[in-house]
């Protein structure tokens, strides 16, 4: 579906991001960076059990190593349980953690903080902290966990101010239910039922976490770390040490990558923070790249899924139940379950849907938000039983894919059953239509490319998907928070500023906002200067997730724009001796719209600016606090062209083709390389990514890169292509909207779909490595030629 | 051995006191002898700063010791220990048949920062099973010199490996050399390695065929070597046997490849099941023939 393309001067070009060339430069301060005079050092005792209560803690020994400052147990830190979920109300959050544990749920979980004047030395304090453990069992993973009889991970826990019993690990359930799934499945013509497990990949950001607080007068905390949210970070930290929240000053920092593992704090920050409270000095605490595989992950899970369809292929009824495990601590509460809900409930027309699920806890490291929250899961799922049913109709996929898609004027939700919004901007049709001609779609039979290795198999497969932009919802959202802050100003050469709290995790929205601003205000693009601030000197920004950086972040850095502007022409219009009306900017120069209809050249910015200066008018300048008003969804269709080796089990990736619905595209660069970044994450969950869990002991078997593998360069496709749709989001920034996690979504399914062509067998499981291909293929063959001789 | 427990094992840290950086081989060695199992030696570093063995107090640099060249002559190619991946992966002299199956090795480890410093000498004293350097060794009939107090020794690669990380060296002595002989002129080699991915990863099942054939066409010596599908690198002895005297036709080699999986022992671990590794080294074996037997017709 088109809509307005509209011609800019600054945005949908190539644009630099406003940071590269400080991070090419090594220039660039993250938290590690930071070194404070009398700053000390912080290390973590770690649980080595999976379940067991610290009976008893003597820190004697340590405390009397040279050079050691303070030791801190569950003893020393506040009672009341931490707070960590700041995207909801208060009142819908989960408080099941304090900031040192007496009872520990993982391998990993955290008994106790050494404090020293150098890292090794802390290190070495770990080691004569004497704790008597009593070993309690546990639950590994969700199946195990959702027993009646099952240990739980938690009896009970906080939601908001109010207690919740825990039975059989569930931490919280959803169930929705439209329409009558049973008669839908009796008016079905084919009804398909499967099982789907989905594994644990790490969002691997290649920033390990950090921070840095420094106490100082006013009983106040200023502190430097990773962070998708300065203000949660300030919000969550202030309410768990039981200190005002203006106390807290976070600063604004580029990430090293996150991929959703800094959305809410970890436990790092808070660690640190109470000791630097405590101590009154300066504490630096640092975590090991093992402590990473230790902290967050996706979410696992196991669900089922049926689906009726008739013979013309309309969907008649969906269900789904679903397990989804969250590790020992949540965080998000059940908010990841809601949204592979929401997702699920977004992904095709059906009048009779229902979804039973179930957030459980396991004595496993904590889970969180990873690229997709919850999508790439169901998305794994749904996207293989549409293939399963288009066979069984001896339909087309892409066919019986454009009969049922959620399109124009269907309901989406963007952030679970609570977030919904109107679809106003479409690509489906145009993404899968193009697509499939790049890919040669019309001859994708089962090939065999190679005449002298006939064991090799060629497949084509495909999936779509989709992300919310951001979780405003059309109907106010009951627990969500979700509104973004900015302010321009213009400084006395002509140039602006624009200073938001909205962390850039790397995608690089802070210069598309840049970006957005010149775009709007009529200056260049290297005339906006994307300044970093902290939470004392920026409005509230919920946070950079939900893929609403350029979306949403973009409509309030628009809006203060929009200000600033207002008085600058206003200004002009002064000088010029001409209406306001009668002016447009573009590149800096200002013009002077002719009744014959030429432009004529005016002034230039930088000269109104400095007149007004020199005349005391004083200083242009805009602030804008807004909620969008939607949760746009932003499409994507993904192709993958492969050959499995049929002896070995290998998948060799040849070709894939990202095509994207972002609206208008703001910064070229970026959207194609979130399409194949987003691609890489995607390819890894398919095939090879996983956190191994060991199922006698909790431990995580492979919490390094030795054994946690991800795609290099020359595992990825020869020929990656990305091309987007032409649509015009009426809502967004220019018709804007996001992109990060959509790239992600659907392309585990794709490979899923392809290997499937290729060889016919599909395994309902991922990551989908050669093993499980040849289990599923029942290699006998080679097996019998492996024992025949003789 | 390895450094991924450590924050279930905090008293375990590697803490080592002294670093030296000796100008000889008699130096190093008495350093050796004096620190036994508390020195260590480095050279590019990247094994031992992965493992960071907490009983290792001394620190060794061997990289001045000037053991890092290839010197091709009329008897084969002497290698130093010290010679990085980086620099075998291409070497002329290492990139013609039939050293070749070496270079594709060294192609094979790591990352390129991985193998600018890695070395060769490194590789093999780790004894890893898996070790990418060891079945085109032992394929190449290898040996290694070894200079200890009493003097030098020359050793067979294949008698070089005895276990899981355990090399032949006695605590005071250390690798200098490793020498591949000459071979006739029809003889050829191909290296093979399977790991998750297509790069930085360890072999789940490495192999490495090296075949000389005579005018006619039969095979007059065979060599198949593989590494991660028992304690220590080996070669196949048994399937190499079957091909000895025969033409390498296809039936011939498959028999060969299958006959390989009686005798290999592999286990199950985090990279594979002992299942598939038997179906890797059949296949890998297979094609690895062929690739030579091709490249030799």
């Amino acid at each position: 579906m088109n809509g307005k393309i509209g011609k800019f001067n600054v945005i949908s070009k190539n644009l630099t991001k406003v940071e590269a060339e400080a991070k090419a430069r090594g220039e660039l301060i993250y938290p590690n960076d930071v070194a404070l005079p009398n700053m000390l050092h912080l290390k973590v005792l770690r649980s080595p059990y999976a379940h067991a209560l610290v009976k008893k803690i003597d820190t004697t020994k340590a405390e009397q190593l040279p050079g050691v400052k303070a030791v801190f147990t569950h003893k020393d830190v506040p009672k009341h349980p931490a707070w960590r979920s700041y995207v909801l109300r208060f009142s819908a959050s989960t408080l099941d953690s304090h900031i040192l544990e007496k009872e520990v749920r993982h391998v990993g979980d955290r008994v106790a903080a050494v404090v020293a004047t150098t890292p090794e030395i802390a290190e070495e304090a770990l080691g004569l902290v004497d704790v008597k453990y009593e070993e309690l069992p546990a639950v590994l993973n969700a199946v195990a966990a959702y027993k009646p009889d099952a240990p739980l991970v938690h009896k009970t826990i906080m939601r908001g101010d109010k207690e919740h019993k825990c039975e059989k690990n569930v931490c919280y359930p959803i169930f929705v239910n439209k329409g009558d799934v049973e008669k839908g499945f009796k008016e079905a013509d084919i009804v398909v039922e499967e099982e789907f497990k989905v594994g644990r990949p790490n969002n691997i950001p290649l920033e390990r976490s950090s921070c840095v607080c420094r106490p100082y007068s006013g009983g106040r905390l200023e502190i430097w770390t990773q962070s998708q949210s300065i203000h949660g970070v300030r919000m969550d930290i202030a309410y768990s040490l039981g200190i005002p929240q203006h106390k807290v000053k976070v600063h604004r920092m580029f990430l090293g990558g996150a991929f959703g593992a800094h959305i809410l704090p970890n436990y790092i920050e808070f660690i640190v923070a109470f000791a630097a409270w405590k101590l009154g000095v300066p504490v630096k605490g640092e975590q090991t790249r093992e402590e990473e595989f230790y902290t967050y992950g996706r979410h696992p899970g196991v669900f089922k899924l049926k689906v009726g369809a008739k013979k013309d292929g309309a969907f008649t009824a969906m269900d789904m139940w679903f397990l989804d495990d969250t590790g020992a601590y949540a965080p998000w509460g059940e908010l990841i379950l809601g949204l592979e809900c929401g997702w699920y409930m977004s992904m095709y027309r059906c009048p009779n849907i229902r979804f039973d699920g179930y957030t459980l806890y396991t004595n496993t490291p904590p889970c969180t938000a990873m690229r997709g929250a919850g999508n790439p899961q169901q998305n794994f799922g749904v996207e293989q039983m549409v293939d399963i049913i288009a066979e069984k109709l001896d339909m087309d996929p892409i066919e019986l894919r454009l009969k049922n898609h959620i399109r124009l004027g269907d309901t989406f939700y963007g952030q679970g059953p609570d977030v919904l919004c109107t679809v106003e901007s479409c690509g489906t049709e145009q993404l899968l239509e193009e697509g499939s001609q790049m890919i040669g779609w019309k001859n994708r039979k089962s090939r065999t490319p190679y005449a002298d290795k006939p064991w090799i198999k060629r497949g084509i497969g495909m999936a779509r998907g989709f992300h919310t932009s951001g979780t405003a919802s059309s109907p106010p959202s009951q627990i969500i928070v979700d509104y973004s802050g900015a302010m321009v100003k213009l400084n006395e050469d002509g140039t602006a500023n624009l200073i938001t709290a909205s962390a850039d995790l790397g995608a690089g929205n802070n210069a598309a906002q840049c970006a957005i601003v010149a775009e709007e205000m009529g200056l260049r693009y290297e005339d906006v200067i994307f300044s970093e601030g902290d939470t004392d000197n920026t409005l509230y920004d919920c946070a950079t997730h939900a893929t609403r950086g350029s979306f949403c972040g973009g409509l309030a850095c628009r809006a203060a724009a929009a200000e600033a502007k207002k008085t600058v022409m206003e200004w002009a219009a002064r000088i010029l001796g001409v209406s306001a009306g009668d002016l447009l900017a573009k590149d800096g120069f200002i013009y002077i719209r002719t009744s014959a209809g030429g432009d004529m050249l005016g002034i230039t910015v930088k000269d109104v600016v400095s007149h007004a200066h020199d005349n005391n008018w004083g200083t242009a300048a805009g602030v804008a606090s807004v909620k969008a008003p939607a949760c746009p969804p932003c499409y994507l269709a993904c192709f993958v062209e492969l050959d499995v080796d049929t002896m070995t089990g290998e998948v060799k990736l040849l070709n894939a083709i990202a095509g994207g619905d972002v609206g208008t595209p703001i910064n070229l660069h970026a959207v194609r390389g979130q399409a194949i970044g987003g691609l890489q994450m995607g390819l890894g969950y398919a095939l090879v990514e996983d956190t191994i869990i060991d199922q006698t002991n909790g431990r995580v078997r492979n919490p390094g890169f030795t054994d946690y593998k991800s795609f290099t360069a020359l595992d990825m496709p020869k020929k990656v292509q990305t091309f987007f749709a032409d649509t015009y989001e009426p809502t967004g920034p220019f018709g804007a909207k996001g992109m990060g996690e959509s790239a992600t979504n659907p392309v585990a399914a794709a490979v899923a779909n392809a290997i499937y062509n290729a060889v016919g067998i599909r395994t309902f499981e991922n990551p989908i490595t050669p093993e499980r291909i040849l289990n599923a293929l029942n290699k006998a063959e080679v097996s019998q030629k492996v024992y025949a001789v003789r | 051995m390895s450094n991924l427990k450590t924050i279930l094992k905090p008293k375990d840290l590697f803490r080592p006191l002294e670093y030296f950086k000796p100008d000889s081989v008699e130096e190093t060695v008495k350093l050796l002898d004096k620190y036994g199992d508390k020195g260590q030696i480095i050279a590019g570093g990247t094994d031992l700063m992965v493992d960071k063995d907490p009983k290792i107090k001394a620190i060794i640099d061997i990289t001045g010791l000037d053991l890092n060249y290839i010197k091709p002559d009329g008897n084969g190619v002497k290698i130093g220990a010290t010679t990085t991946f980086a620099e075998i992966a291409t070497d002329r002299s290492l990139n013609k048949s039939p050293y070749n199956s070496l270079s594709e090795a060294a192609r094979a480890i790591g990352t390129p920062q991985i193998r600018n410093v890695a070395t060769i000498g490194g590789n093999i004293c780790h004894a890893s099973p898996s070790a990418d350097s060891a079945p085109p060794l032992l394929a190449l009939d290898a040996t290694v010199n070894i200079v200890g107090p009493a003097g030098e020794r020359s050793l067979d690669i294949a008698d070089f490996f005895l276990g899981v990380g355990e090399n032949a060296l006695k605590k005071d002595e250390m690798l200098t050399e490793i020498r591949l002989p000459a071979f006739p002129a029809r003889t050829g080699s191909a290296f093979m390695k399977k790991g998750r991915l297509a790069a930085c990863d360890l072999a789940i099942v490495n192999v490495t065929v090296r075949l000389t054939m005579s005018d006619d066409s039969i095979c007059q010596e065979a060599r198949i070597a593989l590494g991660a599908v028992a304690p220590v690198p080996l070669r196949a002895k048994a399937a190499e046997a079957m091909l000895r005297g025969e033409k390498l036709q296809d039936k011939i080699i498959s028999n060969a490849a299958t006959q390989v999986v009686q005798l290999i022992k592999p286990i199950s671990d985090i990279r594979s099941s002992a299942e598939y590794r038997k179906i890797l080294s059949c296949v890998l074996v297979e094609r690895a023939l062929k690739e030579a037997a091709t490249k030799l017709s």
